[in-house]
Protein backbone atom coordinates (compact mmCIF):
# COMPACT_ATOMS: atom_id res chain seq x y z
CA UNK A 1 0.00 0.00 0.00
CA UNK A 2 1.60 3.19 -0.86
CA UNK A 3 2.42 5.17 2.03
CA UNK A 4 0.24 8.29 1.68
CA UNK A 5 2.09 11.82 1.95
CA UNK A 6 0.74 14.43 3.59
CA UNK A 7 0.78 18.20 3.19
CA UNK A 8 1.93 19.70 5.60
CA UNK A 9 -0.01 22.91 4.94
CA UNK A 10 -3.20 20.78 4.90
CA UNK A 11 -4.88 21.97 8.31
CA UNK A 12 -7.35 18.88 8.93
CA UNK A 13 -3.65 16.95 8.60
CA UNK A 14 -1.72 19.53 11.17
CA UNK A 15 -4.96 18.72 13.48
CA UNK A 16 -4.61 15.21 13.67
CA UNK A 17 -1.02 15.48 14.17
CA UNK A 18 -1.45 17.63 16.91
CA UNK A 19 -4.17 15.67 18.40
CA UNK A 20 -1.83 12.86 18.17
CA UNK A 21 1.11 15.00 19.26
CA UNK A 22 3.39 14.61 16.44
CA UNK A 23 3.44 18.18 15.50
CA UNK A 24 6.42 20.32 15.75
CA UNK A 25 6.12 24.09 16.93
CA UNK A 26 5.69 25.02 13.55
CA UNK A 27 3.15 23.16 12.44
CA UNK A 28 1.11 23.91 15.97
CA UNK A 29 1.47 27.22 15.71
CA UNK A 30 0.25 26.68 11.80
CA UNK A 31 -2.56 24.18 12.96
CA UNK A 32 -4.01 27.31 15.74
CA UNK A 33 -4.08 29.95 12.93
CA UNK A 34 -6.08 27.53 10.72
CA UNK A 35 -8.60 27.35 13.70
CA UNK A 36 -8.70 30.74 14.66
CA UNK A 37 -9.18 31.99 10.68
CA UNK A 38 -13.03 30.26 11.18
CA UNK A 39 -12.00 28.04 8.39
CA UNK A 40 -14.97 26.03 8.21
CA UNK A 41 -13.52 22.92 7.15
CA UNK A 42 -10.84 23.40 9.74
CA UNK A 43 -13.61 23.44 12.39
CA UNK A 44 -15.39 20.47 11.04
CA UNK A 45 -12.77 18.37 10.88
CA UNK A 46 -11.51 19.34 14.56
CA UNK A 47 -15.10 19.09 15.78
CA UNK A 48 -15.31 15.46 13.98
CA UNK A 49 -12.07 14.45 15.43
CA UNK A 50 -13.59 14.67 18.76
CA UNK A 51 -16.89 13.53 18.02
CA UNK A 52 -15.27 10.53 17.24
CA UNK A 53 -13.07 10.11 20.39
CA UNK A 54 -16.41 10.85 22.43
CA UNK A 55 -18.85 9.15 20.51
CA UNK A 56 -16.73 6.03 21.42
CA UNK A 57 -16.98 7.16 25.16
CA UNK A 58 -20.87 8.38 25.26
CA UNK A 59 -23.04 8.92 22.50
CA UNK A 60 -24.58 11.35 24.93
CA UNK A 61 -21.90 13.52 23.90
CA UNK A 62 -22.25 13.62 20.19
CA UNK A 63 -23.11 17.85 19.42
CA UNK A 64 -22.82 19.41 15.78
CA UNK A 65 -19.76 21.46 14.84
CA UNK A 66 -22.63 24.92 15.31
CA UNK A 67 -23.04 23.64 19.24
CA UNK A 68 -19.53 24.96 19.84
CA UNK A 69 -19.07 27.99 17.83
CA UNK A 70 -22.77 29.02 19.14
CA UNK A 71 -21.38 28.62 22.59
CA UNK A 72 -18.23 30.92 21.60
CA UNK A 73 -20.14 33.83 20.64
CA UNK A 74 -22.64 33.86 23.47
CA UNK A 75 -19.46 33.36 25.68
CA UNK A 76 -17.67 36.33 23.84
CA UNK A 77 -21.28 38.28 23.94
CA UNK A 78 -21.16 38.05 27.47
CA UNK A 79 -17.92 38.49 28.06
CA UNK A 80 -18.02 42.22 26.07
CA UNK A 81 -20.77 43.05 28.35
CA UNK A 82 -18.91 42.86 31.59
CA UNK A 83 -17.03 46.20 32.88
CA UNK A 84 -13.19 45.52 32.58
CA UNK A 85 -11.57 45.77 35.80
CA UNK A 86 -8.15 46.96 35.10
CA UNK A 87 -5.11 44.75 37.48
CA UNK A 88 -4.21 45.94 40.28
CA UNK A 89 -0.94 47.55 41.27
CA UNK A 90 0.36 46.20 44.79
CA UNK A 91 -0.44 48.82 47.72
CA UNK A 92 2.66 50.48 48.32
CA UNK A 93 1.23 51.00 52.00
CA UNK A 94 -1.29 49.60 54.23
CA UNK A 95 -0.40 46.41 55.04
CA UNK A 96 0.98 45.97 57.93
CA UNK A 97 4.37 44.28 58.97
CA UNK A 98 4.13 41.04 60.93
CA UNK A 99 6.25 38.50 60.88
CA UNK A 100 5.67 36.10 58.62
CA UNK A 101 5.10 32.98 60.67
CA UNK A 102 1.39 35.27 62.23
CA UNK A 103 -0.98 34.11 59.63
CA UNK A 104 0.17 30.35 60.13
CA UNK A 105 0.11 30.52 62.82
CA UNK A 106 -3.54 32.20 63.24
CA UNK A 107 -4.63 30.30 60.45
CA UNK A 108 -3.69 26.92 63.28
CA UNK A 109 -4.98 29.01 65.98
CA UNK A 110 -8.62 29.23 63.77
CA UNK A 111 -8.44 25.69 62.43
CA UNK A 112 -7.73 24.57 66.17
CA UNK A 113 -10.76 26.28 67.26
CA UNK A 114 -13.05 24.71 64.28
CA UNK A 115 -11.37 21.28 65.92
CA UNK A 116 -12.55 22.41 69.31
CA UNK A 117 -15.70 23.42 68.41
CA UNK A 118 -16.19 20.07 66.07
CA UNK A 119 -15.24 17.78 69.27
CA UNK A 120 -16.99 19.62 71.91
CA UNK A 121 -20.41 19.72 69.32
CA UNK A 122 -19.87 16.51 68.85
CA UNK A 123 -17.94 14.37 71.48
CA UNK A 124 -20.58 14.58 74.17
CA UNK A 125 -23.73 14.11 71.29
CA UNK A 126 -21.78 10.87 69.98
CA UNK A 127 -20.21 9.64 72.86
CA UNK A 128 -23.85 9.25 74.57
CA UNK A 129 -25.97 8.95 71.46
CA UNK A 130 -28.70 9.87 73.17
CA UNK A 131 -31.83 11.94 72.01
CA UNK A 132 -30.29 14.81 73.34
CA UNK A 133 -27.24 14.49 71.68
CA UNK A 134 -29.36 14.67 68.26
CA UNK A 135 -30.90 17.92 69.37
CA UNK A 136 -27.34 19.25 69.76
CA UNK A 137 -25.85 17.99 66.35
CA UNK A 138 -27.59 20.26 64.04
CA UNK A 139 -26.54 23.07 65.93
CA UNK A 140 -23.26 22.05 65.93
CA UNK A 141 -22.50 22.18 61.68
CA UNK A 142 -24.01 25.67 61.41
CA UNK A 143 -22.07 27.00 63.86
CA UNK A 144 -18.92 25.80 62.27
CA UNK A 145 -20.37 27.02 58.66
CA UNK A 146 -21.03 30.39 60.18
CA UNK A 147 -17.46 30.43 60.96
CA UNK A 148 -16.19 29.01 57.73
CA UNK A 149 -18.77 31.78 55.95
CA UNK A 150 -17.09 34.78 58.09
CA UNK A 151 -13.45 34.11 57.74
CA UNK A 152 -13.19 34.19 53.86
CA UNK A 153 -15.78 36.82 53.35
CA UNK A 154 -13.78 39.17 54.87
CA UNK A 155 -10.87 38.54 53.33
CA UNK A 156 -12.32 38.92 50.71
CA UNK A 157 -13.48 42.38 50.94
CA UNK A 158 -10.10 42.76 52.52
CA UNK A 159 -8.49 42.83 49.04
CA UNK A 160 -11.28 43.63 46.72
CA UNK A 161 -11.99 46.95 48.48
CA UNK A 162 -10.58 50.05 47.83
CA UNK A 163 -7.24 48.75 46.11
CA UNK A 164 -5.92 51.36 44.39
CA UNK A 165 -5.40 50.64 40.61
CA UNK A 166 -1.27 52.12 40.08
CA UNK A 167 -2.55 55.44 37.56
CA UNK A 168 0.40 54.27 35.08
CA UNK A 169 -0.73 51.41 34.27
CA UNK A 170 -4.28 52.89 32.69
CA UNK A 171 -2.42 54.07 29.57
CA UNK A 172 -5.87 54.92 28.13
CA UNK A 173 -6.13 58.63 26.11
CA UNK A 174 -9.90 58.39 26.31
CA UNK A 175 -9.97 57.71 30.06
CA UNK A 176 -7.74 60.46 30.82
CA UNK A 177 -9.75 63.04 28.92
CA UNK A 178 -12.66 62.02 31.11
CA UNK A 179 -10.55 62.59 34.69
CA UNK A 180 -9.10 66.28 32.92
CA UNK A 181 -12.65 67.39 32.74
CA UNK A 182 -14.07 66.17 35.97
CA UNK A 183 -10.97 67.94 37.22
CA UNK A 184 -11.12 71.14 35.44
CA UNK A 185 -14.17 71.80 37.86
CA UNK A 186 -11.23 71.88 40.53
CA UNK A 187 -9.39 74.60 38.95
CA UNK A 188 -11.44 77.37 40.13
CA UNK A 189 -10.53 76.72 44.16
CA UNK A 190 -7.45 77.65 45.98
CA UNK A 191 -5.43 75.13 45.62
CA UNK A 192 -4.95 74.31 49.15
CA UNK A 193 -8.22 72.92 49.71
CA UNK A 194 -8.31 69.04 49.52
CA UNK A 195 -9.30 67.94 45.70
CA UNK A 196 -8.17 71.46 44.36
CA UNK A 197 -5.84 72.09 41.33
CA UNK A 198 -2.68 70.94 42.80
CA UNK A 199 -3.90 67.22 42.05
CA UNK A 200 -1.91 66.43 39.05
CA UNK A 201 -2.88 63.50 36.75
CA UNK A 202 0.73 63.12 35.88
CA UNK A 203 0.09 59.87 37.21
CA UNK A 204 -2.32 59.25 34.07
CA UNK A 205 0.13 58.96 31.13
CA UNK A 206 -0.94 60.98 28.14
CA UNK A 207 1.34 62.81 26.44
CA UNK A 208 0.09 65.15 24.13
CA UNK B 1 -16.60 5.88 68.67
CA UNK B 2 -13.22 4.44 68.27
CA UNK B 3 -12.67 6.82 65.70
CA UNK B 4 -13.89 10.01 67.32
CA UNK B 5 -11.78 9.76 69.97
CA UNK B 6 -8.52 9.45 68.17
CA UNK B 7 -8.71 13.21 67.88
CA UNK B 8 -8.34 13.90 71.65
CA UNK B 9 -4.58 13.49 71.90
CA UNK B 10 -3.93 15.96 69.80
CA UNK B 11 -6.46 18.06 71.56
CA UNK B 12 -3.53 19.64 73.93
CA UNK B 13 -1.34 20.59 71.67
CA UNK B 14 -3.98 22.17 69.59
CA UNK B 15 -5.18 24.16 72.97
CA UNK B 16 -1.46 25.01 73.09
CA UNK B 17 -1.11 26.28 69.63
CA UNK B 18 -4.38 28.43 69.93
CA UNK B 19 -2.79 29.90 73.28
CA UNK B 20 0.55 30.89 71.09
CA UNK B 21 -1.22 32.28 68.52
CA UNK B 22 -4.19 34.57 70.34
CA UNK B 23 -0.99 35.64 72.42
CA UNK B 24 0.87 36.14 69.53
CA UNK B 25 -2.20 38.30 67.75
CA UNK B 26 -2.63 40.46 70.97
CA UNK B 27 1.13 41.23 70.92
CA UNK B 28 0.29 42.22 67.08
CA UNK B 29 -2.75 44.49 67.80
CA UNK B 30 -1.24 46.02 70.75
CA UNK B 31 2.04 46.80 68.47
CA UNK B 32 -0.44 48.54 65.79
CA UNK B 33 -1.95 50.04 68.60
CA UNK B 34 1.18 51.82 69.63
CA UNK B 35 2.30 52.36 65.75
CA UNK B 36 -0.88 54.18 65.11
CA UNK B 37 -2.01 56.75 67.63
CA UNK B 38 -4.70 57.82 65.91
CA UNK B 39 -6.77 54.58 66.19
CA UNK B 40 -7.35 54.59 69.60
CA UNK B 41 -8.57 58.95 68.94
CA UNK B 42 -10.41 57.53 66.68
CA UNK B 43 -12.77 56.65 69.29
CA UNK B 44 -13.08 59.70 70.14
CA UNK B 45 -16.80 61.43 70.15
CA UNK B 46 -17.55 63.08 67.24
CA UNK B 47 -17.92 66.67 67.04
CA UNK B 48 -21.35 68.11 67.80
CA UNK B 49 -22.78 69.83 64.50
CA UNK B 50 -22.21 73.26 65.51
CA UNK B 51 -18.45 73.04 66.05
CA UNK B 52 -18.17 70.46 63.02
CA UNK B 53 -19.32 73.20 60.72
CA UNK B 54 -17.01 75.88 62.47
CA UNK B 55 -14.36 73.76 61.17
CA UNK B 56 -15.67 73.73 57.94
CA UNK B 57 -16.60 77.28 57.34
CA UNK B 58 -13.18 78.51 59.09
CA UNK B 59 -11.12 76.05 56.22
CA UNK B 60 -13.01 77.34 53.55
CA UNK B 61 -12.30 81.03 54.17
CA UNK B 62 -8.90 80.24 55.58
CA UNK B 63 -7.97 78.95 51.83
CA UNK B 64 -9.78 81.79 50.06
CA UNK B 65 -8.84 84.57 52.05
CA UNK B 66 -5.29 84.28 53.57
CA UNK B 67 -2.57 85.17 51.39
CA UNK B 68 0.29 82.28 51.17
CA UNK B 69 2.64 81.02 48.89
CA UNK B 70 4.41 76.78 49.00
CA UNK B 71 5.23 73.82 47.37
CA UNK B 72 2.18 70.90 47.22
CA UNK B 73 3.18 67.74 47.18
CA UNK B 74 0.89 65.64 46.20
CA UNK B 75 0.95 61.50 46.00
CA UNK B 76 -1.12 58.54 44.76
CA UNK B 77 -0.38 55.15 43.76
CA UNK B 78 3.25 55.55 44.74
CA UNK B 79 3.42 58.27 42.26
CA UNK B 80 4.90 61.70 43.41
CA UNK B 81 4.32 64.81 42.19
CA UNK B 82 4.67 68.44 43.07
CA UNK B 83 3.73 71.93 42.17
CA UNK B 84 4.11 75.60 43.58
CA UNK B 85 0.87 77.52 44.80
CA UNK B 86 0.59 80.51 45.47
CA UNK B 87 -2.96 82.68 46.97
CA UNK B 88 -3.39 86.17 47.04
CA UNK B 89 -6.40 87.84 48.05
CA UNK B 90 -6.57 91.82 47.95
CA UNK B 91 -9.23 94.51 48.04
CA UNK B 92 -11.59 91.63 47.08
CA UNK B 93 -9.87 89.85 44.23
CA UNK B 94 -8.88 87.05 44.10
CA UNK B 95 -5.18 85.88 42.44
CA UNK B 96 -4.52 82.36 42.79
CA UNK B 97 -0.87 80.45 40.93
CA UNK B 98 -0.14 76.82 40.54
CA UNK B 99 2.72 75.39 38.84
CA UNK B 100 3.02 71.98 38.26
CA UNK B 101 6.23 70.80 38.36
CA UNK B 102 6.33 67.57 36.97
CA UNK B 103 4.35 65.37 33.91
CA UNK B 104 3.30 67.63 31.68
CA UNK B 105 3.66 70.86 33.64
CA UNK B 106 0.53 72.69 34.11
CA UNK B 107 0.53 75.95 34.74
CA UNK B 108 -2.72 77.63 36.25
CA UNK B 109 -3.33 81.35 36.42
CA UNK B 110 -6.51 83.00 38.12
CA UNK B 111 -7.42 86.05 38.71
CA UNK B 112 -10.99 85.86 40.16
CA UNK B 113 -13.52 83.83 37.55
CA UNK B 114 -10.73 84.14 34.85
CA UNK B 115 -8.83 81.04 34.48
CA UNK B 116 -5.84 80.42 31.92
CA UNK B 117 -4.33 77.03 31.99
CA UNK B 118 -0.98 76.85 30.05
CA UNK B 119 0.27 73.16 29.04
CA UNK B 120 4.33 74.82 28.25
CA UNK B 121 5.29 71.45 26.78
CA UNK B 122 2.77 71.66 23.61
CA UNK B 123 2.44 75.41 23.76
CA UNK B 124 -1.56 75.17 24.20
CA UNK B 125 -2.83 78.09 26.48
CA UNK B 126 -6.89 77.26 27.30
CA UNK B 127 -8.57 80.93 28.73
CA UNK B 128 -12.03 79.99 30.78
CA UNK B 129 -13.87 83.16 31.76
CA UNK B 130 -16.15 81.56 34.58
CA UNK B 131 -19.87 82.64 34.06
CA UNK B 132 -19.87 85.04 36.78
CA UNK B 133 -23.55 83.92 37.92
CA UNK B 134 -21.87 80.51 38.76
CA UNK B 135 -18.92 81.81 40.98
CA UNK B 136 -21.34 80.41 44.22
CA UNK B 137 -21.25 77.12 42.38
CA UNK B 138 -17.85 76.15 43.02
CA UNK B 139 -16.88 72.98 44.58
CA UNK B 140 -15.93 74.08 47.89
CA UNK B 141 -16.10 73.17 51.37
CA UNK B 142 -19.26 73.95 52.64
CA UNK B 143 -20.72 73.60 56.49
CA UNK B 144 -23.55 70.71 54.78
CA UNK B 145 -20.77 68.54 54.64
CA UNK B 146 -21.33 67.82 58.36
CA UNK B 147 -24.61 66.01 57.67
CA UNK B 148 -22.59 63.25 56.00
CA UNK B 149 -19.55 63.48 57.76
CA UNK B 150 -18.54 62.82 61.01
CA UNK B 151 -15.92 65.60 61.83
CA UNK B 152 -13.42 64.40 65.10
CA UNK B 153 -10.49 66.08 66.69
CA UNK B 154 -7.22 64.12 66.68
CA UNK B 155 -3.77 64.87 67.79
CA UNK B 156 -1.59 67.87 67.66
CA UNK B 157 0.80 67.57 64.51
CA UNK B 158 4.09 69.44 62.82
CA UNK B 159 2.92 69.94 58.58
CA UNK B 160 5.72 72.03 56.95
CA UNK B 161 6.92 73.11 60.04
CA UNK B 162 3.87 74.49 61.57
CA UNK B 163 1.71 73.16 64.43
CA UNK B 164 -1.62 71.84 62.66
CA UNK B 165 -4.84 70.09 64.29
CA UNK B 166 -5.86 66.89 62.77
CA UNK B 167 -9.26 66.97 61.73
CA UNK B 168 -10.73 63.10 60.59
CA UNK B 169 -13.98 63.64 58.54
CA UNK B 170 -15.39 59.81 58.67
CA UNK B 171 -18.17 59.45 56.46
CA UNK B 172 -21.60 58.49 58.02
CA UNK B 173 -22.81 56.13 55.07
CA UNK B 174 -20.90 53.74 52.71
CA UNK B 175 -21.17 56.58 49.98
CA UNK B 176 -17.68 58.75 50.40
CA UNK B 177 -14.47 58.38 51.32
CA UNK B 178 -13.06 59.73 54.92
CA UNK B 179 -10.52 62.25 55.17
CA UNK B 180 -8.18 63.38 57.30
CA UNK B 181 -7.26 66.88 57.42
CA UNK B 182 -4.15 68.81 59.01
CA UNK B 183 -5.18 72.56 59.62
CA UNK B 184 -2.53 75.27 60.45
CA UNK B 185 -3.63 76.33 64.35
CA UNK B 186 -3.44 80.02 63.78
CA UNK B 187 -4.55 80.20 60.04
CA UNK B 188 -7.33 77.21 59.69
CA UNK B 189 -5.36 76.60 56.02
CA UNK B 190 -5.14 72.79 55.41
CA UNK B 191 -1.68 71.77 55.13
CA UNK B 192 -2.47 68.44 54.34
CA UNK B 193 -4.95 65.97 53.46
CA UNK B 194 -5.36 62.43 53.25
CA UNK B 195 -8.02 60.65 51.40
CA UNK B 196 -9.40 57.51 53.00
CA UNK B 197 -10.20 53.71 51.58
CA UNK B 198 -13.04 51.86 53.53
CA UNK B 199 -9.94 49.92 55.80
CA UNK B 200 -8.21 53.36 56.55
CA UNK B 201 -5.51 53.11 54.34
CA UNK B 202 -3.93 56.25 52.72
CA UNK B 203 -5.51 56.47 48.66
CA UNK B 204 -3.62 59.51 48.12
CA UNK B 205 -1.78 62.63 49.84
CA UNK B 206 -1.53 66.09 49.67
CA UNK B 207 0.47 68.21 51.40
CA UNK B 208 2.43 71.47 51.96
CA UNK B 209 6.31 70.68 52.17
CA UNK B 210 6.64 74.52 52.54
CA UNK B 211 4.55 77.13 53.03
CA UNK B 212 4.46 80.71 54.10
CA UNK B 213 1.21 82.07 55.52
CA UNK B 214 -0.17 85.93 55.43
CA UNK B 215 2.65 87.04 52.71
CA UNK B 216 2.23 89.76 51.31
CA UNK B 217 0.18 90.18 48.19
CA UNK B 218 2.04 89.85 44.87
CA UNK B 219 -0.86 89.95 42.21
CA UNK B 220 1.49 90.68 39.40
CA UNK B 221 3.01 87.70 39.95
CA UNK B 222 0.05 85.88 38.47
CA UNK B 223 -1.36 88.64 36.36
CA UNK B 224 2.35 88.64 34.24
CA UNK B 225 1.69 85.23 33.03
CA UNK B 226 -1.81 85.64 31.88
CA UNK B 227 -0.51 88.38 29.77
CA UNK B 228 2.28 86.60 28.46
CA UNK B 229 0.96 84.39 25.36
CA UNK B 230 3.31 84.40 22.92
CA UNK B 231 3.69 81.03 21.02
CA UNK B 232 1.06 79.40 22.89
CA UNK B 233 -1.80 78.64 20.36
CA UNK B 234 -5.08 80.10 22.34
CA UNK B 235 -8.22 77.54 23.31
CA UNK B 236 -11.12 79.59 24.64
CA UNK B 237 -13.57 76.76 25.22
CA UNK B 238 -17.11 78.14 25.46
CA UNK B 239 -19.41 75.48 28.01
CA UNK B 240 -22.79 76.07 27.43
CA UNK B 241 -25.23 76.26 30.46
CA UNK B 242 -27.47 73.24 30.37
CA UNK B 243 -30.37 71.68 32.34
CA UNK B 244 -30.46 67.99 32.62
CA UNK B 245 -33.87 67.88 32.47
CA UNK B 246 -34.01 69.67 29.28
CA UNK B 247 -31.74 67.42 27.57
CA UNK B 248 -33.74 64.95 28.40
CA UNK B 249 -32.50 63.05 31.28
CA UNK B 250 -33.52 63.18 35.21
CA UNK B 251 -32.14 61.42 37.90
CA UNK B 252 -34.72 59.01 39.92
CA UNK B 253 -33.35 58.04 43.46
CA UNK B 254 -30.01 60.06 44.02
CA UNK B 255 -27.26 59.33 46.07
CA UNK B 256 -27.53 60.94 49.39
CA UNK B 257 -26.29 64.27 50.22
CA UNK B 258 -24.70 64.63 46.28
CA UNK B 259 -26.68 67.81 44.80
CA UNK B 260 -26.35 69.41 41.68
CA UNK B 261 -23.92 72.13 41.76
CA UNK B 262 -23.42 72.53 37.81
CA UNK B 263 -24.28 71.45 34.40
CA UNK B 264 -22.58 72.15 31.18
CA UNK B 265 -22.34 70.99 27.83
CA UNK B 266 -19.01 71.57 26.30
CA UNK B 267 -16.12 69.87 24.58
CA UNK B 268 -14.38 66.82 26.45
CA UNK B 269 -10.78 67.92 26.30
CA UNK B 270 -11.07 72.00 24.92
CA UNK B 271 -7.05 71.79 24.71
CA UNK B 272 -7.35 69.62 21.62
CA UNK B 273 -8.45 72.18 19.49
CA UNK B 274 -10.32 70.17 16.92
CA UNK B 275 -13.83 72.05 16.91
CA UNK B 276 -15.57 68.96 15.28
CA UNK B 277 -14.87 67.10 18.92
CA UNK B 278 -18.17 66.19 19.86
CA UNK B 279 -19.81 67.80 23.28
CA UNK B 280 -20.83 66.11 26.08
CA UNK B 281 -22.94 66.87 28.71
CA UNK B 282 -21.20 67.15 32.32
CA UNK B 283 -23.09 67.38 35.34
CA UNK B 284 -21.13 67.84 38.36
CA UNK B 285 -22.54 67.09 41.71
CA UNK B 286 -21.24 67.80 44.76
CA UNK B 287 -22.16 66.47 48.79
CA UNK B 288 -20.15 70.12 50.11
CA UNK B 289 -16.84 68.18 50.37
CA UNK B 290 -16.49 65.99 47.29
CA UNK B 291 -17.20 65.86 43.81
CA UNK B 292 -18.42 63.69 41.10
CA UNK B 293 -18.97 64.24 37.63
CA UNK B 294 -21.28 62.57 34.91
CA UNK B 295 -20.99 62.46 31.80
CA UNK B 296 -23.22 61.69 28.85
CA UNK B 297 -23.05 61.51 25.51
CA UNK B 298 -24.12 59.58 22.13
CA UNK B 299 -22.54 56.15 21.78
CA UNK B 300 -19.67 55.90 19.70
CA UNK B 301 -19.27 52.12 18.79
CA UNK B 302 -15.36 53.15 17.75
CA UNK B 303 -14.74 54.96 21.15
CA UNK B 304 -17.00 53.41 23.68
CA UNK B 305 -16.24 49.58 23.05
CA UNK B 306 -15.99 48.37 26.68
CA UNK B 307 -17.21 49.12 30.16
CA UNK B 308 -14.88 49.94 32.42
CA UNK B 309 -13.93 50.21 35.71
CA UNK B 310 -10.77 51.81 37.16
CA UNK B 311 -9.05 53.86 40.30
CA UNK B 312 -6.29 56.33 40.44
CA UNK B 313 -5.12 57.62 43.69
CA UNK B 314 -8.64 58.08 45.40
CA UNK B 315 -10.70 59.04 41.92
CA UNK B 316 -12.53 56.16 40.14
CA UNK B 317 -13.54 55.58 36.81
CA UNK B 318 -16.98 53.71 36.30
CA UNK B 319 -18.34 53.85 32.14
CA UNK B 320 -20.72 52.03 30.72
CA UNK B 321 -23.43 52.01 27.86
CA UNK B 322 -26.78 53.44 28.97
CA UNK B 323 -30.13 51.58 26.83
CA UNK B 324 -28.80 51.61 23.27
CA UNK B 325 -27.78 55.02 22.48
CA UNK B 326 -25.68 56.26 25.58
CA UNK B 327 -22.53 56.42 26.99
CA UNK B 328 -22.31 57.67 30.55
CA UNK B 329 -18.77 58.14 32.43
CA UNK B 330 -18.69 58.90 36.22
CA UNK B 331 -16.11 60.09 37.72
CA UNK B 332 -15.54 61.16 41.30
CA UNK B 333 -13.60 60.56 44.49
CA UNK B 334 -15.72 58.45 46.19
CA UNK B 335 -16.28 54.10 46.20
CA UNK B 336 -17.41 52.85 43.00
CA UNK B 337 -20.63 51.88 44.53
CA UNK B 338 -21.68 55.43 44.70
CA UNK B 339 -21.00 55.82 40.87
CA UNK B 340 -22.84 53.06 39.79
CA UNK B 341 -25.68 54.41 42.08
CA UNK B 342 -25.43 57.31 39.79
CA UNK B 343 -25.68 55.75 36.39
CA UNK B 344 -28.54 53.23 37.76
CA UNK B 345 -30.46 56.66 38.59
CA UNK B 346 -30.65 58.26 35.45
CA UNK B 347 -33.25 57.97 33.05
CA UNK B 348 -33.89 59.07 29.70
CA UNK B 349 -37.30 60.62 29.91
CA UNK B 350 -37.77 60.87 25.57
Amino acid sequence: MKNEQPDANDPCWLLSAMVDSEADPADIARGCAAWAGADERTRQGWHAYHLIGDVLRSEDLASTPAHDAAFLQRLSARLDREPAVLAPTPLPVATRRRPAWVAPAALAASVAALATVLVVAIGPSGGSGQAPGLAAGPGAPTQVAARDAAAPAGAATAVAEGVPLGGRVVRDAQLDRYLRAHRDYATAVPGSLPGGPGRSIATVSLER
Amino acid sequence: MRARATPFPWLGLFALWTALAALQCAQASSADASAKPSAAEASAKPLPAQDARKWLARIHSAAHERNYQGTLVFSADGALSSARVAHFSEGGQSYERVEVLDGRMQQIYRHNDRVLTLWPLTRVAVVEERDPRQASLRPVIEPRAEEYYEVREQATEHVAGREAKVLLLSPRDANRYAQRLWVDSRSGLVLRADVLGARQQVLESSAFSQVEIDVKPRPQTVLQPMKHLEGYRLVRPAPQPAKLDSEGWSLGATVPGFQLSNCTRRPLDPADGATSQPSVLQAVFSDGLTHVSLFVEPIDRARHTRALLTQTGATQTFMQSHGDGWWVTVIGDVPAQTLKQFHQALERRR
